[in-house]
């Protein structure tokens, strides 16, 4: 017996030290072995952010973001695609939550709505839309969800830490993990390796941290080195800079379906298309492939004044801010997004922003 | 719990520890303590269904006593018939009751006949086809006067319940198990060592073939509707190794923990893909539940005796009932159908009982004819998996339909060669080891080749582990 248990842990011990090592990181991250619903009950008052970095693919955040908005039922709610993800609940009077990150079409705005108990609905609804959701060949090649995608629980990857033993090996290999920045105590609750190591990753208002490795405009040589990617889209017809001359009429008839549906529920709707860098909308201009783009707030702006709505068009707004203040050639930083709002504000003092915009904040 | 999770691997080192170096003082405490460690074992999926599995045992125990006693006979038809009515009646109404209530409305509202029946959103226990016939085996063998009834409750609860082989099988005779509750165990270090390995073996065929095959198998079989024949007929031969690596991985890690415990459980499958016709793959495959069919059906039906009607109908009789037993589901009776309708032209010609020995048997390799016989008996079997595995009728049928189809010769559009190396792997080691008992059973070779084969095999279960999801076993379900 003694032999046969003695022959057993001698073969095993590198095995177990091989699991070990990694399960630790894993689990003391945050990672794996973490149960997604409790972090979205969790009622703490500490700040946090929430970034998996290997299991990012398996968690689905829209069912994490609508069952937080139901369960915070925010008067302010953000709705919108990774675009609309820099708003902070500082920019806002009023408990605020920011829904970004949960469409992919302008289908998904209504799902996500209608599937909210009715029993609550925000007060404000700031909706940013996509510049290519109005574009046809852009909506047909893209897949409305469905509701289960906000109500069912797929992140089964979270608890399963096996999954990612290898990847962790890879990043202690090189370098990106490290027993320092694991162990580190701070204010802030990082969950997941891309928050701990990265502090990239969902704040607790919902709005989106890219964290302290993220490389910005300033970390490259030239100004078209940062939007190349942006810039090969367009020369190639590509991803969101597919082109197209007309607008998607579908695509006006749905705004108009989430505009009748907020108008019976007395949602003060605010909708807006954010802003493209001016180096990508030169790129644009000189392309002329376009077109569709500058059609989007001829038909928009009258079909929400009718509903009592209001839209505005950020797309080439020279002033807002200069090309430095952007993420990637795509995504402004939170300093264009609270300037969207100030000048909402201050051209339109009408504006159902007006009550809860919190003008104070710079 | 299932063998594939954390919770087993928890389990198992804890209780296999404290059987042998703290309940090995007696027989009794033994057996007591194995019965409580197999329902904490069961308990963990559903508790609710413990009371399920403790009433047939304790039924069939006070059968099997009362069964010892009682000399007329016509009491003693009617203890048995009391454990069949039991036993099966609780099967068939976990089991069956939603498919009698399904097809009989359709029956009669076929003949205008518009019937008020509800089906139940019943749940199905875990492993309930496996014990109920392990249990039946006792009472049936006694009322024969082949067993003696053991006058010790614990001995038979322990027996019912063995964790092992609870919930998929191997289906343990009471005459072979149950002898071994009687004695107490004595630990043996070549049968753990043997145990274990069967272990490592059954998680390879489990991890590395089933559940990497599955992924590709769901996928293909879930949007067959949109893919070439080519493609379904990789989804179809990955089918094939996905539900041989799953159950017949399960019997393993069954057998292997039976070893570590002091137990011995009968092989359940015997290379069953080498086999060179189909009544070599049913003698080879599923070997305790063929077998159970055979003792407590086709033989009290008469058999091969008799004229070749009362061989053919015997043939059908049980193949469709095993069909049956593995779902209700006109999918499995129609894999049952086909099967016997493959074996019935050996039996008439015969040549049922041709290939005895595995493939081989006094030669490294096979020769051609023998190649060629193995080929076709695996694609006749593969083809009836299209049945076990599809969601319907039409599903099988459109499924089979499509690889009948010009877009055979197309390119494949999922395919994977990660699990023909797993395929491969388990094909090579299992040839090699054919005339063993399992797969990884290697005697002759050097500690360093053993220790380095293994380690290869244990990487790859991490390896494949972290690609794949784990899956749950198939024959859970049934």
């Amino acid at each position: 017996m003694k032999h046969y248990i003695k022959k057993v842990i001698i073969f095993l011990i590198p095995v177990i030290i091989m699991l070990f090592i990694p399960s630790w990181v894993l689990y003391k991250s945050g990672e794996a072995f973490n149960d997604i619903d409790t972090t979205i009950y969790s009622k703490t008052e500490k700040p946090y952010v929430l970034g998996y970095a290997y299991n990012g693919k398996g968690v689905n955040y829209e069912y994490f973001k609508f069952t937080k908005t139901v369960d915070l039922k925010p008067e302010i709610l953000v709705l919108g695609s990774s675009r609309v993800l820099q708003f902070r609940d500082c920019m806002f009077k009023g408990r605020f939550y920011n829904a970004g990150f949960t469409v992919g079409t302008i289908d998904d705005y209504l799902t996500f709505l209608k599937l909210l108990p009715d029993d609550y609905q925000p007060e404000l609804l700031l909706l940013g839309f996509d510049q290519w959701m109005f574009n046809e060949e852009y909506y047909n090649s893209k897949q409305a969800y469905s509701s289960s995608m906000y109500t069912l629980n797929k992140s089964l990857e979270v608890d399963n830490g096996f999954l990612n033993l290898l990847k962790v090996y890879e990043g202690l290999y090189n370098g990106k993990i490290n027993y320092k920045n694991i162990k580190k105590r701070s204010d802030t609750i990082y969950l997941g390796l891309n928050a701990v190591i990265n502090k990239k990753g969902f704040r607790k208002d919902g709005s989106f941290d890219y964290g302290v490795n993220h490389k910005y405009f300033s970390d490259f040589k030239t100004v078209d080195a940062f939007f190349l990617r942006e810039k090969k889209w367009i020369e190639n017809d590509k991803k969101y800079f597919i082109h197209g001359e007309e607008i998607n009429h579908v695509a006006i008839r749905k705004y108009e379906e989430l505009l009748v549906y907020c108008n019976n529920k007395n949602i003060k709707l605010v909708s807006f298309l954010p802003p493209l860098p001016n180096t990508v909308n030169s790129y644009m201009e000189q392309s002329g492939n376009y077109d569709y783009i500058s059609k989007i707030s001829s038909n928009l702006v009258p079909l929400s004044k009718k509903y009592n709505s209001e839209f505005y068009d950020f797309t080439s707004v020279k002033n807002l801010e200069d090309d430095t203040q952007y993420i990637d050639g795509h995504h402004g930083n939170e300093i264009i997004y609270n300037q969207i709002l100030k000048v909402i504000s201050k051209s339109n003092p009408e504006s159902k922003i007006n009550g809860f915009f919190n003008s104070s904040n710079n | 719990m299932l063998f594939n999770s954390i919770a087993f691997l928890i389990f198992l080192p804890i209780v296999f520890l404290l059987y042998w170096c703290v309940f090995n003082k007696n027989l009794k405490f033994q057996n007591l303590y194995l019965l409580i460690i197999s329902y904490i074992f069961y308990g963990w999926w559903d508790w609710r269904f413990l009371m399920l599995i403790a009433f047939s045992s304790l039924l069939d125990f006070l059968i099997g006593l009362s069964l010892k006693k009682e000399k007329n006979v016509t009491n003693r038809k009617l203890l048995l018939a009391l454990s069949l009515i039991v036993n099966l009646g609780f099967l068939g109404c976990f089991k069956y009751y939603n498919f009698f209530i399904e097809n009989l409305i359709v029956a009669m509202d076929s003949i205008g006949v518009n019937a008020n029946l509800y089906s139940l959103q019943i749940i199905l226990p875990v492993g309930i086809s496996f014990y109920t016939f392990q249990t039946l085996s006792y009472t049936i063998d006694i009322y024969r006067n082949r067993l003696e009834p053991t006058k010790s409750w614990i001995q038979f609860f322990a027996y019912v319940s063995f964790f092992p082989q609870l919930v998929a099988g191997p289906i343990e005779r009471a005459s072979s198990l149950l002898p071994q509750f009687y004695k107490a165990r004595v630990f043996n270090y070549k049968n753990a060592v043997a145990g274990s390995k069967q272990i490592l073996w059954g998680f390879f065929k489990k991890i590395v073939l089933a559940d990497s095959a599955a992924v590709f198998v769901n996928q293909i079989f879930d949007n067959s509707a949109d893919l070439n024949g080519s493609t379904l007929l990789i989804g179809l031969i990955f089918f094939a190794f996905q539900i041989y690596g799953d159950f017949s991985g399960y019997s393993d890690i069954a057998i292997g923990t039976a070893r570590l415990f002091g137990f011995n459980l009968m092989q359940n499958f015997a290379y069953p893909y080498f086999s060179r016709d189909i009544a070599e793959f049913w003698r080879r495959w599923h070997i305790s539940l063929s077998t159970w069919f055979r003792d407590y059906l086709y033989i009290p039906l008469g058999g091969s005796k008799g004229g070749l009607t009362a061989k053919i109908r015997n043939t059908f009789i049980i193949f469709i009932v095993s069909g049956f037993w593995h779902g209700a589901n006109w999918t499995f009776i129609v894999w049952g159908f086909l099967n016997a309708l493959f074996f019935i032209p050996l039996l008439i010609s015969g040549n049922n009982r041709n290939h005895l020995e595995i493939i081989a048997h006094n030669k490294t390799f096979p020769n051609v004819i023998e190649i060629f016989k193995v080929l076709l008996t695996f694609g006749m079997i593969t083809l009836t998996w299209a049945f076990f595995r599809a969601s319907n009728l039409t599903h099988a049928f459109s499924y089979l339909n499509e690889i009948f189809s010009p877009s055979l010769f197309e390119a494949p559009t999922v395919f994977s060669l990660k699990v023909v190396l797993a395929i491969i792997i388990v094909t090579v080691l299992e040839y090699i080891n054919r005339r063993k008992k399992f797969g990884l059973d290697f005697l002759n070779i050097s500690r360093f080749k053993k220790y380095s084969l293994y380690y290869f095999l244990m990487g790859l279960i991490i390896y494949y582990a972290i690609e794949f999801k784990q899956q749950g076993f198939i024959y859970f379900q049934f």
